[in-house]
């Protein structure tokens, strides 16, 4: 279980109010708001990259942020919104790279094949598409096999269709008995109502991060103020 | 094919190291070479192979292969592919710190001044490098610092000797000759080290490609990283600047050709594929600067620039694709 304490998260002079939330597992928590909002800041903090202004993040009664790098990387995976160009890594390198950080063995094929990815594993990761390489680094974040898995804004670079079936798989992840906390703009995608969702929306004006236990586009639209 | 190109990289390393010992302002024969180099005699063979040839070969490829690892070591670092020890001013902290010292007439301390130099350098980079949004930024940073510290060095040769600014003048255009056998020796080694040291760091490597915040998250600290790379590459270009003077583009060029020779963009394969190809470069580069045959020969720099320049503007053109 990750448990949110006080936390205060971005830079001195535009912090919102601390946050507190318990997160079972087995649950997608949706980050919500406007560009500029702090989002990102947020999941870089949840995942250990920024420390947090004030406060802390728990998993399993202990803090994300005192661990060290490789503990770390065994309890969550992230996958950034930054495109990977400079890396001249081969597709199935980049995946197995994600067991070794957190020390653990994996069928890369496999992985692979169950990606729909498996004709791009001798392609460099700096020669495919954007949208090709976001679904790379997410196999890799799944090859770290970690309870936990943030993703900022990982639908941005996808089409249509591919964006309908990661809804799909992130809620198939969830069911399996992880914990994913995804930053997104897809509101027309969230599943109306689902018992697994949780929302967290962040106001751009900073204040108070408004949780919604109960997902619905009446109620995210509320939020953002249409 | 990938075997082919190893055993090639491997075999031509012998074979321009045998070149190199054969060829010169006096031309010899392999036996020549053979006896010059068993028996100790103070005969010419014997000082033109073990005091001169020798020693120059050893130093070629320590100096090609150490600087093509500290260039693809900042390469990786700064995700950038125009990164290299001369392109970031790194060579030129360490001439300030040689500058000082030959400059002063203290010789002895050329190594640890000119150590000390790059480290700082480099130090002061990656302490910005996260405020530079730009590739080009850095570069320009980089630059910054060269003219920084060449104004420093020619404000301190106003009040150099003659003698001191000769030797300093000839330092500057670079060359693997000035150095005995132990030296050569003691520097092919460092390098071998850092290889070793680099090699031990392949996946930390592989996974920094990724970008900082993804390997932040995949078990990587980022300060002792930083401190490894910091470490073997200021250490590394020190050293090779003191011994070797500010050797132009190697280090920025080898990691590229590597990268098309090879084809591959992981660190297992490519630490060692930089290395053997810096070191056949090196004492290629060497070798034409000696101009065999001839009287006199070109300074290093100039042979080192015409591989190296046409290298940076194949990457420049090549866009987004060159890692």
């Amino acid at each position: 279980m990750l448990k949110i304490e006080n936390l205060q998260f971005g830079y001195s002079g535009g912090l919102h109010n601390p946050l507190s939330i318990e997160i079972r597992t087995g649950r997608l928590v949706l980050l919500l708001g406007t560009n500029g909002s702090g989002k990102s800041t947020l999941l870089r903090t949840l995942s250990g990259i920024l420390p947090p202004a004030a406060g802390m993040l728990k998993y399993d009664q202990k803090s994300i942020h005192t661990m060290t790098e490789k503990q770390r990387a065994k309890i969550m995976a992230y996958v950034g919104s930054k495109q990977t160009s400079f890396s001249g890594l081969l597709v199935e390198e980049v995946v197995s790279l994600g067991a070794w950080s957190a020390g653990k063995s994996i069928d890369v094929d496999a992985l692979l094949s169950a990606h729909d990815l498996l004709k791009l594993a001798k392609k460099r990761i700096s020669e495919i598409s954007d949208g090709e390489a976001q679904k790379v680094m997410l196999a890799r974040a799944i090859a770290q096999q970690t309870p936990v898995l943030l993703m900022d804004e990982p639908t941005a670079f996808l089409d249509h269709p591919t964006r309908k079936t990661w809804w799909t798989s992130m809620l198939q992840l969830v069911s399996d008995g992880k914990t994913v906390i995804m930053s997104t703009h897809d509101i027309a995608f969230i599943p109306e109502n689902h018992p697994a969702i949780v929302a967290l929306c962040i106001p751009a004006s900073r204040g108070e991060v408004v949780v919604l236990e109960r997902v619905d586009r009446v109620g995210v639209e509320r939020f953002f103020g249409l | 094919m990938n075997r082919i190109v190893w055993i090639v990289a491997i075999a031509l390393i012998p074979a321009l190291f045998a070149v190199e010992l054969l060829l010169g302002s006096v031309s010899l024969t392999f036996s020549e070479v053979l006896s010059a180099l068993s028996n100790d005699e103070q005969s010419l063979h014997h000082l033109i192979v073990v005091k001169s040839r020798l020693p120059r070969s050893i130093t070629a490829m320590a100096g090609g292969g150490g600087l093509a690892l500290c260039g693809l070591l900042m390469q990786t670092y700064f995700h950038n592919p125009l990164a290299g020890p001369s392109v970031l001013g790194v060579t030129s902290g360490a001439s300030l710190g040689v500058a000082a010292v030959l400059l002063a007439g203290a010789t002895g301390a050329v190594l640890p001044a000119a150590a000390l130099g790059s480290l700082l350098v480099l130090l002061m980079i990656m302490l910005v490098a996260d405020r530079l949004k730009s590739q080009v930024s850095l570069l320009i940073f980089g630059l910054m610092i060269g003219y920084l510290t060449s104004s420093v060095v020619t404000i301190l040769q106003q009040g150099a000797s003659k003698e001191a600014l000769r030797s300093f003048v000839f330092w500057g255009m670079g060359s693997f000759a000035d150095l005995n056998n132990g030296e050569a020796t003691l520097l092919l080694t460092m390098t071998g080290l850092a290889a070793l040291v680099a090699f031990a760091l392949h996946r930390q490597l592989d996974v920094w490609t990724l970008g900082n915040d993804v390997a932040a998250t995949m078990g990587v600290s980022r300060r002792r990283f930083t401190w490894q790379v910091l470490l073997i590459t200021g250490l590394v270009a020190g050293a090779i600047t003191a011994y070797c003077g500010p050797v132009a583009f190697l280090g920025l060029a080898v990691p590229h050709l590597a990268r098309g020779i090879w084809q591959r963009g992981n660190h297992a394969t490519l630490i060692p594929a930089v290395v053997l190809s810096g070191m056949a470069i090196g004492l290629a580069c060497d070798l034409v600067s000696r101009a065999p045959g001839a009287d006199s020969g070109f300074p290093l720099n100039a042979i080192t620039s015409l591989v190296g320049a046409p290298v940076v503007i194949f990457v420049i053109l090549k866009g987004r694709r060159v890692f």
